[in-house]
């Protein structure tokens, strides 16, 4: 009988079939195996969590359905829409012919970078370098805010363009400082010759020479070092005014620091390192006999003692 | 209100109909699949068709439409594994006093034989057999979810318990 068991097992044999199967040897394994299945688990049903689920899918479906079916109607005339692409046509040409590159740092990072002449530049922190692409091969002019330094190849006349002047050199290697909240630009010459030229203020530099423009006086003086400390995570000034200071530390470590209180005629020369920012202020400020507190995690202030 | 004037578009009575039917299909689709996450994400389904057809289904018709759609969606997207039943550790039906450790032991070998023999039955065999004896379903109605006469039911039934006995007699 092929239902024979199922009968059993849903207890529909008749009684004489069953008392059969009782004197049956495999009756007990039969058994057995019917009261093991009970102690079995089926996986945990959750009928309101699976209900939930399904609520929020249908809903997201029927809204989604609206708005297929709802009508778009748009608020902006087809022929502004004319406009607006010629518009895009026109500023996408002009930078396409503008093709001007521009490299910027942050905070505390350096860049460094060639130029297609295979000069190369190494951007301190918080600056900006840009040139136009296009024109490079005939006139090499690049545009800085902040602090760089360059080693230039041999070839045409090469100028950097800042807000505080210009620098052009033949083939050399040079630093350019400014900052715009500064008034102080600064350029060394580490090999070669560089004109620097602000205004009607122009000087021309030899290797081992740097100039500081400062509130249009010109200042000159003699260094050693064969590249600026910057490159090697220093930054060190000559008889620098404090603001220029000032400013190198908060380049470097993304902070603020007020200098109001103190003498902005404070000028400083040595070195500070740009990983460790407590031993930088005290290497700077005690040696300036000023003291500093700190207000914030990134904000210092400064004042007299 | 006669049973066949409810609409199942009324939110109230598509919630009785999932609450009456999508743990049988769920533990159906399980007992096929052996995957309770897929066997979940095919009731689910079922049922979001049966709300959008609303309308095209009358409520008696309501449910072997979601046990169908669930068991085509389950041929459509077969992913097998085995079904792997627990071994219920804080069942008390068992809990009496006097069992000897020995007997303990051989009865926790039994059932992991048990539900590993249950895994291995054929898919048609293994879910008459749960929907039997875990589900408490009669044979009418198992044949009423597969979509099989009732006398197929019982011969699953038979085939299932008979190699289930061959299976833990040898091993015993």
């Amino acid at each position: 009988m092929e239902d024979f068991l199922a009968k059993w097992a849903s207890g529909d044999l008749s009684e004489n079939d069953k008392k059969v199967f009782e004197q049956n040897e495999d009756n007990k394994l039969y058994k057995d195996i019917l009261e093991g299945v009970e102690l079995l688990e089926v996986p945990e049903y959750d009928s309101d969590k699976l209900y939930a689920k399904l609520k929020s899918k249908i809903e997201d479906n029927t809204t989604a359905d609206t708005v297929k079916s709802s009508k778009v109607v748009s608020i902006i005339p087809k022929w502004v829409y004319g406009i607006a692409a010629s518009v895009i046509l026109v500023f996408g040409l002009t930078l396409f012919f503008k093709s001007e590159v521009s490299y910027s740092s942050d905070y505390g990072k350096q860049l460094s970078f060639k130029l297609p002449d295979n000069s190369e530049v190494f951007l301190n922190a918080n600056s900006k370098l840009s040139y136009d692409e296009k024109k490079w091969e005939t006139n090499r002019t690049l545009n800085l805010e902040g602090e760089a330094f360059f080693k230039v190849t041999k070839g045409s006349k090469f100028t950097v363009k800042t807000k505080k002047g210009n620098v052009s050199v033949l083939g050399t290697q040079f630093n350019v400082d400014t900052n715009s909240k500064t008034d102080v630009f600064q350029v060394n010459c580490f090999e070669g010759v560089v004109k620097v030229v602000q205004g009607n203020i122009s000087e021309i530099i030899r290797k081992g020479q740097a100039v500081r423009i400062v509130d249009k006086q010109l200042e000159k003086w003699e260094f050693n070092e064969a590249a600026p400390l910057w490159v090697t995570k220093e930054s060190s000034f000559y008889n620098s005014p404090i603001n220029q200071v000032v400013k190198a530390l908060e380049n470097q470590y993304n902070i603020k620091i007020k200098s109001s209180k103190v003498n902005d005629s404070l000028r400083f020369t040595g070195v500070f390192t740009h990983t460790d920012l407590n031993k930088a202020l005290k290497i700077v400020f005690e040696s300036l006999d000023v003291n500093y507190k700190f207000e914030g995690e990134r904000s210092i202030i400064l004042f007299n003692k | 209100m006669s049973v066949s004037d409810m609409s199942v578009c009324e939110e109230k009575v598509f919630k009785q109909i999932f609450e009456q039917n999508s743990g049988i299909i769920r533990n159906f689709i399980f007992y096929k699949c052996g995957d309770i996450d897929q066997a979940e994400d095919l009731t689910q389904d079922a049922f979001i068709k049966l709300w959008n057809n609303c309308k095209k289904i009358p409520f008696d018709k309501a449910k072997s439409f979601v046990m169908k759609v669930a068991q085509n969606s389950f041929f459509n997207n077969v992913r097998h594994q085995k079904v792997v039943l627990e071994y219920n550790k804080n069942d008390n039906k068992t809990d009496c006093d006097h069992q000897s450790p020995e007997y303990i032991l051989e009865e926790k070998e039994f059932l992991l034989k048990l539900s590993r023999s249950i895994s291995e039955l054929p898919d048609k065999e293994r879910e008459v057999f749960l929907l039997s004896r875990k589900d408490k379903k009669t044979y009418r109605e198992i044949a009423e979810i597969i979509g099989i006469s009732q006398k197929g039911v019982e011969r699953r039934m038979h085939l299932a318990l008979k190699k289930l006995k061959e299976k833990l007699g040898t091993n015993l």
